[in-house]
């Protein structure tokens, strides 16, 4: 047996084989996280419409059960070693020291998108200090860098030296946190009502409204992508990729006794990508519908809008995203006209932050809900960042790497733009760690049956597998320059589709090409 | 045994009183205001209650481990 217990360079015994109660609970807690404060209300900036929410939701996350059930779980049961050690066989050590880095360093992004969330509930106990908005990229007051700093600090040390204890936090924390992101739905689809006057009798009043107030679709909010149908059934699919496709779950499903265990995974799915996401996308809408065009938009609208705005319809209407785009090219066109200063323009699209949509929810409950989700997941993002950097640099302490991996966590938490685009950056993050999972995939099902050699590196005692590197650099290549070209069909949400099968294409074809003759596995 | 079954109930009890406020919100029932403070008394109770027992030893798993 390994020394600690965890069986990382060898299978897992039978012994140690877990029961399926053991993985709903934990996916639920995992899922429910920061990140869904922030990637709810970015749906409704993308201009989500409630039958493209609801639908997209149930297929996406669906696809996301029998991705983990069908792709990952299947292998985890047959070879039960984590993802490193598989690719350590596959790959070669120095091929998988890379893959530690680029998984390291994407980590650090999304660490630092939690230190954001969890920033924008102090920025609630502390009103004067300025906070980002939906087009921020670099961070603009001393007090937001001040902010961002002292809790990565903290988040840090507390990570380098009290993760076992954060950990219990965490599962104890979870139960709490779930029905706390229930009630910012409840609340908010009561507040809607109150708004709007509705009195529901049947399950249609309910859809009518959620439909015509709630989620109305649109045009998106300036600074976002427009989502339709598509875009939340691949984003819901994807926003995982690296756990499922990109096989990273081979270490947790090493322990499961049946691969239908997967099953497990959709309590994160619903619990936390459904629920969780609907009810913080119902608290931005809320914000949006009782927001008003300030008196500068107003008068832009009025007296510039080409007479398609009355000044009597716009006091009482809720902001669009309508509204606030015509006021920014109005703006645009009176500093081209040399009308306006640049540095008068003051027109911004309405930002969601999850710390105050939380507290005008459910007051202090919900700021700590802000804080303690975003730390709680910081937390364990920052320590597998760390131990994947420390591959690199095995001398030094754990303690210094994770502190040190935590501080460029907060830098990167430094800048919004991190977690103002979300969306965009998890499709990136499972786009960049999808092409080895299409390489474990083929390695295990597919070489063997072709006359090829699996765990080949292992096997010829190579440290760099070039078929298997130049299948993920080469398909992350292909794909990024497929999102360039400007095409809808190969947007971020959905490249990584074609990307499995370019990633699986050529790691066959180039394993065929350069592999050499391998004795036979005992 | 009993004190931890006791501790247990406290936060299941707790998680429902979290819950309860928004519910009862929904249905035009509690104002906002009222709302807000008894979920901040639901949070602190199950902070303060569910550590006592959520990830400690159950006393005969402990009495095993020790034989």
């Amino acid at each position: 047996m390994s020394a600690n217990g965890e069986f990382e360079r060898e299978p897992v015994p039978q012994s140690a084989l877990l029961g399926f109660k053991s993985f709903p609970g934990m996916y639920a807690g995992e899922h429910c996280a920061g990140t869904e404060l922030m990637l709810g209300p970015l749906f409704v900036a993308a201009g989500v419409s409630a039958r493209d929410l609801i639908v997209g939701l149930l297929l996406g996350n669906a696809l996301a059960v029998l991705s983990w059930m069908l792709l990952c779980a299947p292998i985890a049961v047959r070879a039960r070693l984590t993802l490193y050690y598989q690719l350590e066989k596959i790959c070669g050590r120095k091929l998988v020291t890379v893959y530690n880095i680029a998984n390291g360093v994407m980590f650090c992004f999304l660490a630092g998108s939690m230190i954001t969330v969890s920033a924008t509930a102090v920025g609630v106990m502390f009103p004067d200090i300025s906070m980002p908005t939906l087009e921020s990229v670099r961070p603009e007051t001393f007090g937001w860098v001040a902010v961002v700093l002292v809790l990565g600090v903290l988040i840090s040390v507390v990570a380098a030296y009290g993760y076992d204890a954060v950990s219990r936090f965490a599962n104890i924390a979870s139960p709490w946190m779930v029905l706390v992101f229930l009630a910012f739905g409840l609340i908010g689809l009561r507040q809607f009502l109150n708004e709007t006057g509705t009195e529901v009798h049947s399950a249609g009043d309910l859809w009518h409204m959620l439909s015509t107030e709630v989620w109305t679709g649109g045009e998106p909010l300036p600074g976002s992508t427009k989502f339709h149908l598509a875009h939340v059934i691949f984003f819901a699919w994807f926003c995982n990729m690296a756990m499922h496709i990109g096989m990273s779950d081979l270490s947790v499903f090493r322990f499961a006794k049946h691969s239908w265990y997967g099953v497990a995974t959709a309590s994160g799915m619903y619990v936390g990508h459904f629920m969780a996401w609907a009810a913080a996308a119902m608290l931005f809408a809320l914000q949006l519908h009782q927001t008003r065009a300030d008196e500068h938009l107003q008068q832009l609208l009025v007296e510039h809008g080409k007479g398609v705005y009355a000044a009597e319809d716009l006091a009482d209407a809720p902001l669009t995203a309508d509204m606030v785009r015509a006021g920014m090219e109005i703006e645009n066109r009176l500093v081209e006209q040399g009308v306006m200063k640049e540095a008068d323009k003051k027109v911004k699209a309405p930002t969601p932050l999850p710390g105050q949509l939380a507290f005008k929810a459910c007051g202090i409950a919900g700021l700590i809900c802000v804080i303690i989700a975003g730390w709680t997941t910081a937390n364990p993002t920052i320590y597998r960042a760390g131990l994947a950097f420390q591959a690199i640099v095995p001398r030094v302490s754990r303690y210094k790497v994770t502190i040190a991996t935590g501080l460029l966590a907060t830098v990167a938490g430094m800048f919004p733009a991190i977690a103002m685009q979300l969306l965009s950056f998890v499709a990136l993050y499972g786009l960049i760690l999808m092409p080895m999972g299409a390489v474990v995939f083929a390695d295990f099902w597919l070489l063997r049956k072709l006359g090829l050699s699996p765990y080949y590196a292992e096997r010829v005692r190579i440290s760099v597998n070039w078929p298997a590197g130049v299948a993920w650099v080469a398909t992350v290549a292909i794909c990024v320059g497929l999102v360039m070209t400007g095409n809808p069909l190969f947007q971020i949400y959905f490249v990584s589709l074609p990307g499995w099968f370019i990633a699986t294409a050529i790691y066959i074809g180039l394993s065929k090409v350069m592999q050499r003759p391998v004795a036979a596995a005992p | 045994m009993l004190s931890r079954r006791i501790l247990q109930v406290a936060s299941w009890l707790s998680l429902a009183a979290l819950i309860g406020p928004p519910t009862a919100f929904l249905a035009g029932r509690m104002e906002l205001d009222a709302m807000k403070i008894w979920m901040l008394v639901a949070t602190v109770t199950w902070f303060i209650v569910t550590p006592l027992w959520m990830g400690r030893e159950k006393p005969h798993d402990a009495a095993s481990e020790a034989a």
